[in-house]
């Protein structure tokens, strides 16, 4: 009606237009669609770190505990918040947001007068505020009072404590916190099946109670189902399955869910294989019987089960005939049902390479992700398990660096990341990725892996540390020496921890071996001396307090404050560094490359004065480089106290040594003396052989 | 408000006595254990080292843990930066690899008279940057929003052509933020915008149409434009444009009968049909014919048609036209009295 007052012909010009004309329809999409579209544009290249942390180099955690430690605290620090807003419950009113948003308020605190005289609308406010146990009591008490109670309601109610285990249930922790899961809580850590379903619980009682009051088949049906769910879900097969011969006696409709919780928990019904298998056919014939029609969940649980069938011989074929019979129901395969093919392709370690399953499961995925618009959902709570699964058979069984290199990639691109739930997980996937990188790979290829993953992604932990510097030292990849040590240093293994001083022993093995086989350039050799004297400046020969005590005076002493106290008690209850000698002849090896006299003196001297604690002595390389670098240097008296040592530790190289300094210095005669009454004490052989002049 | 107040809580019966109050507790203050003897205290805007209280406690430095090196100087130089920046964030000096500066420096003295470099420099993180628009990011998101475009339909092949299906322009906005509310206000506002020749008029609806629109028409685009923003939400002001449009256009057909009143001067253009110039013609063209009485002024005109015509032509531009071409207009119109007359100057 309202266009209609444009005249359209009114223009000369446009007369020789056609009227006729279709518009092109509009494209049907969601709201927020083009957001969606655009946010899937969001990609990281894995140099930002993530997204909870700042993005700043002063805030950026880089070790796994820094990680962790921030990750809590921020988690800690929400819930302080929730807790603040719950309490001051009256000062939170204000509704910024529109729509409104529920989290954002205080959670609703039951008043004892509401329970006085309760009724239905009590019971219902309860169960939404997840108070199961408190709706219970309060059911009870309507029954005592005689007040009438739908059956909806009770029904509500008894498939919550079915659900709950007859508890409440427990709150959402935050995401944060979430990750890191798997180490705070201790329970059920092996991911064995117990048995946790609570005995004469509230939910036994409601259904002894319910089974007496229900009459029609419908209430009986749900009923029974919840129960028998329940029972299940918490490991309860024993009563589960006399439950079920009740529902069968009494001809009571078994529904998809409760199918779905019995064949996952068959294998602990039925004790041999065969049988085990034999039940599930049952159970589907039982299905198509009363036409229900499965879904993703029963084929998984049908897998879950084989799955728990190791070494069955049957299983691949059963498990691929299960895939078939999926793709006739139209039910497209999830990542869970991956997950639980590769385990039942490869049972174990040794088994099952040569079916080449997990290169036809990439491949199938692949095809998979591109026809569902480039993107997972998740559809099945065992979706979690794939990407973990995948890497561990791709590493273990099939030792095949393509494909390891093929799931990462897929695993990065678009949001499938999201399908490692847990830092564990993930921890697991990429040690398996790196070990067997090292073990098999060159370095071209591994190196801007690595360097695309940690630490922003991933925070190696020590093992894999370990077989990079092994891995680095095979190769011997002199270009990444000094990129190594800022790693080490980065992902906090420098620091006074047992284990990590390995690392330090390792890491300047590594430099000292390398400076042997080769002539390195200046800057290298200044580079690695720049290292020996960081390690020295974060680990003191002396520790630190002593020096201070000795320079403050009495009154400053006094003045201490608590604090200070508190940290010094604190200092010392960590272990101070303890240098061995093997560290310290290679610090010295080092420093005397890079023409450091003093400090390298420092360390010599330190040895000395400590020889009797100290666990090894110096070596040979160490000494003979001081030697040298003290005799360019002019230092006689010095380079004649380390042949007095060389002499006492029995080293071969005396004969060396004596030659170097008759050789190159002009000697007093007191000097040439003292080198003469050496030669005599030495009980060495070679030693006699060079001729002092 | 605040003075209430505090009567309240402290129960004051007067304002006189929180005057006191306030000198007691002035008083109270001065006296204390720094005061010093003689007639004149000094005033101590700083305490004095020694007159200390406590030993000052000596705070522990703070330990921290070495900084990372900043991300640019690892970045390769064939990096996708769509991945680096993906969105929009305040400027990150330890992301972007450019050597970028900003700041004044007011002396040569103050930082070697060079400007702020990136490290540290706040004034860069106030300014909005575009690192998350750059050519490539807008390709990547066409990409990622091309599914919902249809073909551009191949009949717009020209801006008349658009004009012409499109008659009419709605324009609406959408606001987003990153904020907990969704709704924004502006949202509300809906403005119709059109060609007049896109409708159908008369000479008299056409006049009036503009009339009634008022400041709305633009007279040098012929375009008018329509704002509703008076209803709080868009489909109401929507509504409400529609109905305003629609009652215009019909208001505007319609003859009241007070328009008859209309005097010469409230014309907005020159009708030389209803102007005293045509019946002064007509007098002058009646004065030439033989025999006056025989003919009417239909016929007077039909058979001086051409003439007539120019002449009429020539004195509305003269009317109607402005200063600008008024000498060759007055030429003109000259020119074609002379030719009606047949006078020869």
């Amino acid at each position: 009606m309202f266009l209609r007052i444009f005249n359209r012909c009114a223009s000369t010009a446009t007369a020789s237009r056609p009227t006729s004309f279709t518009f092109p329809q509009r494209l049907n999409r969601s709201p927020t669609a083009i957001l969606e579209a655009l946010n899937s544009c969001v990609q990281t290249d894995g140099g930002n770190p993530a997204y909870i942390f700042m993005d700043d180099p002063f805030l950026i955690p880089t070790s796994g505990h820094e990680k962790r430690q921030l990750a809590l605290s921020k988690a800690s620090g929400k819930k302080a918040a929730r807790w603040i807003i719950d309490r001051y419950s009256y000062a939170f009113f204000h509704d910024v947001a529109a729509p409104s948003i529920p989290s954002y308020f205080p959670s609703y605190t039951f008043d004892e007068k509401e329970f006085i005289e309760p009724d239905e609308t009590t019971l219902y406010k309860l169960m939404n505020w997840n108070k199961i146990t408190k709706a219970y009591e309060i059911y009870k008490k309507c029954l005592e009072n005689n007040v009438d109670i739908s059956s909806t309601c009770k029904y509500a109610l008894f498939d919550l404590l079915c659900i709950y285990n007859s508890e409440n249930p427990m709150d959402t922790l935050p995401p944060e916190e979430d990750w890191y899961r798997r180490e705070l809580n201790e329970t059920n850590q092996s991911g064995l099946t117990k048995r946790t379903w609570k005995d004469n619980g509230l939910a036994e009682q409601m259904f002894e109670e319910l089974k007496l009051s229900a009459t029609s088949v419908e209430q009986k049906i749900r009923l029974y189902n919840s129960f028998a769910s329940g029972l299940l879900k918490y490991n309860y097969a024993e009563k589960a399955m006399t439950i079920l011969d009740e529902m069968r006696q009494n001809k009571i409709s078994i529904d998809l869910t409760t199918y779905n919780y019995l064949l996952r928990s068959i294998s602990s019904i039925k004790e041999s294989y065969e049988a085990r298998w034999q039940f599930i056919t049952e159970c589907l014939q039982d299905m198509k019987q009363n036409s229900i029609q499965p879904n993703l969940r029963t084929f998984n649980s049908i897998l879950y089960t084989l799955r728990r069938c190791s070494l069955y011989e049957q299983g691949p074929i059963l498990a691929l005939s299960i895939l078939k019979e999926m793709r006739q129901c139209g039910i497209e395969p999830s990542l869970g049902t991956w997950a639980h093919i590769i385990m039942i392709f490869y049972p174990n370690d040794q088994i099952g390479y040569e079916t080449q399953i997990l290169p036809q499961i990439m491949d199938e995925l692949e095809k998979q992700y591109e026809s569902n618009g480039h993107q997972f959902q998740w559809k099945d709570i065992d979706d979690s398990e794939f990407f973990f699964n995948a890497m561990f058979k791709a590493t273990v069984n099939c030792r095949d660096i393509d494909l390891a290199k093929r799931i990462h990639r897929f695993l990065m691109t678009g949001s499938n990341s999201r399908f490692i739930p847990d830092g564990f997980k993930e921890q697991m996937y990429y040690a398996n990725l790196f070990r067997l990188l090292f073990r098999v790979d060159m370095p071209e290829q591994v190196m801007p892996l690595w360097e695309s993953v940690v630490p922003n992604i991933y925070s190696p932990s020590i093992n894999v540390i370990e077989d990079l510097m092994e891995f680095i030292s095979t190769w011997n990849i002199n270009d990444y020496y000094v990129r190594l040590w800022s790693d080490l240093l980065m992902l906090g293994f420098i620091d006074n921890k047992q284990n990590n001083r390995r690392i330090i022993e390792r890491y300047l093995m590594l430099l000292n071996r390398t400076n042997t086989q080769e002539n390195l350039s200046k800057d290298q050799i200044k580079q690695y001396a720049n290292i020996a004297r960081q390690i020295l400046k974060r680990f003191p020969l002396v520790p630190e307090e002593e020096q201070k005590f000795e320079n403050t005076n009495d009154n400053q002493k006094q003045e201490i404050s608590e604090e200070q106290q508190r940290r010094n008690q604190f200092k010392q209850l960590q272990p101070v560094f303890q240098y061995s000698g093997q560290l310290l002849s290679n610090l010295i090896c080092l420093l005397a490359q890079a023409d450091d006299f003093d400090a390298s003196w420092s360390l010599y001297e330190h040895y000395l004065s400590n020889k009797n604690t100290l666990i090894n002595p110096l070596n040979e390389k160490s000494l003979m480089l001081l030697l040298s670098l003290s005799i360019k240097q002019n230092h006689i008296n010095r380079a004649l106290d380390i042949i007095e040592t060389i002499n006492e530790l029995n080293y071969e190289c005396l004969s060396d040594a004596l030659d170097l300094l008759n050789r190159n210095v002009n000697l007093s005669i007191n000097d040439r003396q003292r080198l003469k009454t050496i030669q005599k004490n030495s009980s060495l052989e070679s030693a006699h052989h060079v001729k002092l002049i | 408000m605040s003075l209430t107040y505090l009567k309240l809580r402290l129960k004051l019966p007067s304002n006189n006595m929180l005057v006191f109050i306030r000198t007691y507790r002035q008083a109270q203050r001065s006296t204390g254990p720094k005061s010093q003897e003689g007639e004149f205290r000094t005033l101590q805007l700083t305490p004095a080292k020694n007159n200390r209280s406590g030993p000052m406690k000596k705070r522990p430095k703070p330990v921290y843990k070495e900084v990372l090196p900043p991300r640019y100087l690892r970045m390769s130089t064939d990096q996708d930066w769509t991945n680096v920046w993906p969105t929009a964030t305040t400027f990150k000096q330890s992301v972007v690899p450019l050597p970028i500066t900003q700041g004044y420096v007011a002396s040569d003295k103050e930082n070697k008279g060079l400007p702020i470099e990136k490290r540290a420099n706040a004034e860069l993180m106030k300014i909005p940057n575009f690192f998350h628009l750059t050519p490539n990011h807008i390709k990547k998101h066409c990409a990622a929003i091309k599914q919902y475009c249809t073909p551009w339909p191949e009949e717009f092949n020209s801006d008349e052509a658009c004009e012409y299906y499109l008659p009419i322009q709605i324009t609406t906005h959408d606001y987003l933020n990153s904020t907990p509310s969704i709704r924004d206000t502006r949202a509300r506002v809906v403005k119709f915008n059109f060609k007049l020749t896109q409708l159908e008029f008369d000479e008299h609806a056409r006049d009036k149409f503009v009339r009634l629109a008022g400041p709305r028409y633009n007279t040098d685009t012929d375009e008018l434009t329509l704002v509703a923003d008076k209803c709080p939400y868009r489909k109401q002001n929507y509504d409400y444009a529609q109905y305003l449009l629609t009652a215009l256009y019909f208001e505007s057909w319609k003859t009241e009968t007070w328009e008859q009143e209309r005097t010469k001067n409230d014309w907005q253009r020159y009708y030389w049909d209803e102007s005293p110039s045509r019946d002064r013609l007509l007098d002058i063209l009646k004065a030439h014919e033989k025999d006056p009485s025989s003919v009417n002024s239909k016929s007077l005109l039909d058979r001086n048609k051409k003439l007539v015509e120019r002449y009429r032509k020539s004195i509305s531009r003269v009317q109607d036209e402005g200063v600008e071409n008024e000498l060759k207009n007055l030429k003109d119109y000259k020119n074609d009295v002379l030719m009606l007359y047949n006078l020869k100057l």
